[in-house]
């Protein structure tokens, strides 16, 4: 019983974790058109 | 007159890119001749004549591009033995390099075979040529291929991923599995980032025909676990009347001044569509005199490479390079 007791707060606490990082991580850099990507090409003349 | 062999949708797709370029009249053969005659009349308009005819008739065009499955070599030195010119939209290995073996034959015909006029081949070798001059010199020459036109040419993607890829490095023609050399290829959108692997294809050996500087020149194709476990098993299921969306990349790397330097083109389209252009941007080329005789591949030094690429671009085909950052 107490086994399982550690366990579900070992659960709980990695659990509480990944929910911060994943909070802290959603102001994550977004790609914005000026650092790059697909732009149309023009042959040379 | 141009003529086109095959009514696959490589074949409509040229009829459409040529008539909408402005040839008025155009012929089409096809063996199943049903699709060759719905094709014309599809195609026809007011001021254009396009007809479905008999395959011996093809003798009498001006130039023909060979636009049905592989293989063309035959059909190509039977044309060119009868003084018509030929473009083809061959991508099969064997029958590419038995095309270029007939540079003898076309040379004495006074007429012209343009080798590899698709999406790739074809559009990699214009955009390798159009990025080379961006570099004081160019060594490397990657291209990455996504997607399928018609039944055809899903077969052959399908046997591309079963047989040896060959590669040009450093100097020496490279034999690897195909289906191995996993490498994540990013496409323009919408096509995106896609597992691309070794194949069976032409590329390389038109590529450093045509840009014989070129030290290594690869390809790869796009394929999922399925299509690699089962290349070499007969195809389980149908092929599409036609693939969704395809994509071509074409990556060079060279040297500007002192600094190693990349430039990354690309085109997301349907597969037929950009082959079509291609093609027929190729005929009209091969037709208005811009190409010499003998055997010529799109990119090389002696093909009106910026016509055509301007061409295939003014038909529609949206091309895009890679800017990876603000400071390009």
């Amino acid at each position: 019983m107490k086994l399982f007791r550690r366990l579900l707060l070992v659960l709980s606490v990695a659990t509480a974790v990944v929910g911060i990082l994943r909070v802290g991580g959603g102001g994550k850099q977004r790609v914005t058109t000026k650092q790059g990507g697909w732009r149309a090409y023009t042959p040379s003349k | 007159m141009i003529g086109v062999v095959g009514a696959g949708l490589v074949g409509a797709r040229a009829i459409d890119a040529l008539v909408a370029s402005g040839q008025v009249q155009v012929a089409i053969n096809d063996a199943n001749l049903a699709v060759a005659n719905r094709v014309a009349s599809r195609a026809s308009r007011e001021n254009v004549r396009v007809s479905a005819v008999q395959v011996v008739q093809m003798f009498e065009m001006n130039v023909v591009v060979l636009a049905g499955p592989a293989p063309h070599a035959k059909a190509a030195r039977n044309l060119l033995e009868a003084g018509v010119s030929v473009v083809s939209c061959s991508d099969d290995v064997e029958d590419v390099l038995a095309m270029l073996d007939l540079d003898a034959i076309a040379r004495e015909s006074r007429q012209t075979l343009v080798v590899g006029a698709a999406m790739s081949p074809g559009l990699s070798g214009l955009l390798v040529r159009s990025l080379a001059s961006r570099f004081d010199e160019v060594d490397e020459a990657h291209v990455a291929v996504h997607g399928t036109a018609g039944p055809a040419c899903a077969q052959q993607h399908h046997r591309s991923l079963a047989g040896q890829s060959i590669g040009w490095h450093d100097g020496d023609w490279l034999r690897r599995p195909a289906g191995s050399g996993r490498e994540l290829c990013w496409f323009p959108d919408p096509v995106g980032p896609r597992d691309c692997y070794r194949a069976e294809h032409a590329d390389p050996v038109l590529i450093h025909h045509g840009v014989p500087a070129l030290l290594r020149v690869t390809v790869r194709m796009s394929a999922n676990r399925r299509d690699r476990l089962t290349a070499r098993l007969p195809m389980l299921t149908p092929p599409h009347a036609e693939g969704g969306t395809g994509a071509l990349r074409v990556e060079v790397r060279g040297w500007l001044g002192e600094s190693r330097h990349v430039e990354v083109v690309g085109v997301a389209d349907r597969v037929a569509q950009v082959a079509g252009v291609v093609a027929a941007a190729t005929a009209r080329g091969v037709v208005a005199g811009g190409f010499g005789s003998g055997v010529r591949v799109l990119g090389d030094d002696d093909s009106p490479n910026d016509n055509i690429l301007r061409e295939v671009a003014a038909g529609g085909i949206r091309l895009r390079e890679f800017v990876g950052s603000a400071t390009n």
